[in-house]
């Protein structure tokens, strides 16, 4: 999937309607509920707005999701980042909804089954890096077909999961041939570095957008006026 | 002050004309870890002493067109000897430079941490990924993404401290360290951001860098800030919260940009060279230029 397909793909739907707003409280919620935002685009730091969206939420929604989705040259499609910032992933249950959400978000881009790295530092389940014990546990639903239709593996080092050359080099097999649509990351502060990396040090189109909440949330992207663009396409799938 | 791949490898040369750095290669029968280590030998950085499976290494060497006679080589039966006898080799200070070959990098590390192997210093050991990016102008090292998965406060002044030397080695005098975080500001809502704030004050304390910052994020650090900052827009260094954030981030800006890299674990009584099986020849002969470098200028 690229985002030229996915500009498509949105162009057959009916576009959403697009709120701006700068405020993250309650009147998000009251939005939603009363003049039926369809797409909030927001205009805070990012982090602290989604913090702030969440609690404005009433109880049972969820967590919030963000997604940030790359073309990088050399990379045959889209490369989506997700990571749901309030949420401990060693926390199964919570890890596992919030995978689900992401999964979700890629199906309506039209991604039927989406192929999912989980993100560590090694491919070994090892008990001194606690983030592979949480991957391996979803990797392990994964291939019992618990994610539904998705191809889910983890815990993965970044170059098995897009690199089919390094995958070969380590002779190492996994569901997703090291052909990722998604990868999640293991904590926040690995999600901001590889996104922040990405933006920064290359020309890539990037989209970002917040899901899980009644409706899709464009974040004011700190670049290229391309990235909001692009959000908006993605956010217009999600309605 | 050494700001390129290419300048690192020249400085290394320049140091071996005075003092020949003896390289002890772990695991040598692989085809890349030999084409590295002769290009680094022939290019008058290093002399190399390949320690594995010699029937092997010499058959690697001869479809390589290298001839065996230009190395040491010590026989090894498998991977955990030939990493014993590679450290023993090192701590005997028979070399001065360790480069992983064909062996478990967990291994490897065990072997070099074991109290009795005589390479433990009293210090912490940690991974130094010192890249050459693209447009940014100067030699970046983001460090740990390879040994301390969850270091705790002391270790990751240990792991400032580290970084540091490797920069003062590289002739950086005074570095600029940014404690890497999800915000630019300590917020008790995010914990790893108070710890970032805590361990970049102690290493001002206790007089490790003058110019250690954090938490900030990678978009600030690399970016210049609003606000008044000695380090944000050119840091030397980079540390993480954990294991993953470095780890992840370096292997995307290889595999997506292209970036020069030269991997090396400080803090043991030897530099340790040390690259992913799967980096291309350049960067595991950059990398074993850095840790020559490192082991010259500390002689």
């Amino acid at each position: 999937m690229t985002f030229q397909e996915l500009a498509q793909r949105a162009e057959k739907k009916k576009p959403g309607r697009v709120d701006i707003i700068g405020q993250a409280d309650a009147t998000i919620v009251q939005g939603w509920e009363t003049r039926g935002w369809e797409i909030v685009r927001h205009g805070e730091e990012p982090l602290r707005a989604i913090r702030a969206m969440e609690s404005a939420l009433p109880d049972g929604c969820g967590r919030l999701c963000w997604l940030q989705g790359f073309e990088i040259a050399g990379y045959s499609k889209v490369l989506w980042i997700g990571c749901t910032p309030s949420v401990r992933y060693d926390h199964v249950a919570d890890a596992m909804r919030a995978v689900q959400t992401m999964i979700r978000a890629l199906n309506s881009f039209g991604e039927a089954e989406p192929r999912v790295a989980l993100l560590s530092c090694v491919e070994a389940i090892s008990p001194g890096v606690p983030s592979t014990i949480w991957q391996a546990v979803l990797g392990h639903m994964g291939t019992r077909g618990q994610f539904g239709k998705a191809k889910v593996d983890g815990p993965l080092a970044f170059d098995l999961a897009v690199s089919p050359r390094a995958a070969e080099d380590k002779k190492f097999q996994s569901v997703i041939s090291a052909q990722a649509d998604l990868i999640v990351p293991p904590d926040l502060n690995t999600f901001l570095s590889l996104t922040d990396a990405l933006h920064l040090t290359g020309a890539h189109a990037a989209a970002g957008v917040v899901v899980g909440g009644p409706c899709p949330i464009l974040l004011s992207p700190p670049c290229s006026e391309d990235h909001a663009e692009l959000s908006l396409v993605a956010a217009s799938l999600l309605v | 002050m050494l700001t390129t791949a290419r300048m690192v490898m020249e400085r290394a040369r320049e140091l071996a004309k005075m003092h020949v750095p003896v390289v002890a290669v772990a695991g040598a029968e692989d085809d890349d870890v030999l084409l590295a280590v002769a290009n680094a030998q022939k290019a008058g950085m290093v002399q190399a002493h390949l320690v594995g499976g010699a029937a092997k290494i010499e058959k690697l060497l001869g479809e390589l067109s290298l001839s065996a006679s230009d190395f040491r080589i010590t026989d090894a039966a498998d991977a955990k000897s030939a990493i014993e006898k590679a450290v023993e080799l090192c701590s005997r200070g028979e070399c001065s430079v360790l480069m992983k070959g064909k062996v478990p990098t967990p291994d490897l590390m065990k072997a070099v941490l074991a109290p009795d192997a005589g390479l433990r210093i009293g210090k912490v050991l940690s991974h130094c990924a010192v890249l050459e990016l693209p447009g940014y102008p100067k030699l970046l090292s983001f460090t740990d993404g390879g040994v301390l998965a969850t270091p705790d406060f002391e270790q990751k002044i240990c792991i400032v401290e580290n970084a540091v030397r490797v920069s003062r080695l590289i002739g950086v005098d005074q570095p600029k360290v940014a404690l890497l975080g999800v915000l630019d500001e300590a917020d008790p809502d995010f914990p790893s951001t108070v710890e970032a704030a805590a361990v970049a004050r102690a290493c001002v304390e206790r007089g490790i860098a003058r110019f250690v910052e954090g938490p900030m994020t990678l978009r600030t650090a690399l970016t210049k800030s609003a606000r008044p900052s000695a380090v944000a827009g050119e840091p030397d260094i980079l540390v993480s919260h954990a294991i993953e954030e470095i780890n992840i981030t370096v292997k995307a800006l290889n595999l997506f940009r292209g970036t020069t890299f030269m991997g090396v674990i400080t803090g043991a009584k030897v530099p340790l060279s040390l690259v992913s099986r799967s980096d291309p020849p350049e960067n595991k002969m950059a990398s074993l230029a850095l840790a020559a470098v490192m082991a010259g200028e500390a002689k």
